[in-house]
């Protein structure tokens, strides 16, 4: 008994001084688990609708833009943005003009376009673009060709990657068809009349 | 164990799916393109000739753009978004002043040369047939209504088609049988007494009508 009872006293001895310094610290953990998930969003911020009207000889002849004809194209640039985790590349495409009212189709490439960085990243650092003037204007096709493209690293939101794509039509400039929009008329490519397209602009992910 | 395996190459089947997939966006931009109609007849050069009779050749046998009318031809352009036809006409010379009587406006004649693309017995007509010089047609009188340049395949087209240079001649007596020019000789006319020498001046008008 005598035995015991020494042993019951030792236990408590040890013990006594473990729970004092197990109380005297502690720590507990808060996981934080951040998913960064990928976004590559395309946004029109204005100039969704264009209107291009073909009023006088001069118009037929030598084409219409934002500042040549009257009213020329209206209003003749739009404005798009990628907000994008990672790189990525534009491509632009469109069918053939169709008639509201005339007949026939007035050719994609009659449409031209050009780009102009308006965010922080620029050509020549960030993203390139062949077509940066109208002089060496983009004539559209029916397939998906690229206009912008990546160059060094291009992921970023709108402030980045702001654009302003300027139209053109008829102006036979850079890639655009090379007659008139007169001379196609009166070969009977098109008549007078109101015709139409959708252009799609698209941004793919670079992996 | 079978079933084990086909799981797990089914799982690594679809992640690799899932890993080959790019993003993508796309937004669009709707153009509406409105062709509307324009009908336009412009002289682009030799808006005003001079014509001077100076020697007795001039007053027999007439003055030509090789001598006696500077610049002797004008320069016309059609832009057109449908077929058409042009007609001329003009007063006959009247004096300016301290001059006296007219100049019959058959004195004076033109041929017409298709610079553009489009070709008289193609696209388009020579009404009347006076294609060079020896085929050169009067000067119509305002009111006659003579058509020049007609439609032939279809005339609709820009200044690339639609371009013509006016070769202009006066007191030559050309006998287009369509219009002849005035048969006597600027001489016998002004020893008739029908004008005076002097300076005389007219206005021809172009027109263009739409078909």
């Amino acid at each position: 008994m005598k035995k015991i009872v020494i042993l019951l006293s030792l236990i408590f001895a040890l013990q006594a001084p473990v729970l004092v310094f197990a109380q005297l610290e502690d720590t507990e953990n808060v996981v934080f688990n951040a998913i960064l998930g990928g976004v590559f969003n395309l946004v029109v911020q204005d100039g969704e609708l264009q209107t291009a009207t073909f009023n006088t000889a001069d118009d037929y002849n030598f084409g219409i833009s934002e500042s040549i004809g009257t009213p020329g194209i209206d209003p003749g640039f739009t404005t798009v943005a990628m907000e994008a985790t990672g790189n990525w590349y534009l491509q632009i495409g469109a069918p053939d003009f169709t008639p509201i009212s005339g007949t026939g189709t007035i050719p994609i490439d009659n449409l031209g376009v050009w780009c102009e960085a308006t965010g922080t990243h620029q050509f020549g650092t960030e993203v390139s673009c062949a077509f940066q003037t109208a002089e060496t204007a983009l004539g559209l096709q029916n397939a998906n060709v690229t206009l912008i493209d990546l160059l060094t690293n291009n992921s970023g939101g709108a402030p980045e990657n702001q654009f302003v794509l300027h139209w053109l039509m008829g102006t036979m400039q850079g890639s655009m068809n090379i007659e008139s929009m007169f001379a196609q008329l009166s070969a009977g490519q098109f008549s007078q009349g109101t015709y139409t397209t959708t252009v799609v602009l698209t941004m793919t992910e670079i992996p | 164990m079978k079933k084990f395996v086909i799981l797990l190459s089914l799982l690594f089947a679809f992640q690799f799916a899932v890993k080959a997939q790019v993003a993508i966006d796309d937004d669009i931009v709707i153009f509406n393109v409105h062709l509307l109609e324009t009908f336009e007849i412009n002289v682009t050069a030799g808006g005003v000739q001079e014509i001077t009779f100076l020697g007795p050749d001039d007053y027999n046998y007439g003055v030509t753009e090789a001598g006696g009318i500077v610049s002797g031809t004008s320069t016309v352009t059609v832009n057109a978004t449908g077929t058409w036809d042009m007609t001329i006409e003009a007063d006959d010379f009247s004096p300016l002043p301290g001059f006296s009587g007219s100049i019959d406006i058959d004195n004076l004649g033109f041929w017409i040369e298709s610079t553009g693309s489009y070709n008289f017995g193609d696209e388009l007509v020579l009404t009347n047939g006076n294609d060079a010089p020896e085929n050169s047609l009067a000067m119509p009188i305002t009111g006659s209504d003579v058509v020049i340049i007609g439609n032939g395949t279809g005339n609709t087209g820009g200044e690339a088609e639609n371009t013509f240079e006016f070769h202009w001649e006066m007191g030559t007596m050309r006998a287009n049988p369509a219009g002849p020019m005035n048969p006597a000789t600027m001489f016998s006319q002004l020893a008739a007494g029908l004008f005076s020498l002097g300076d005389f001046t007219t206005t021809a008008t172009l027109t263009l009508r739409k078909l």
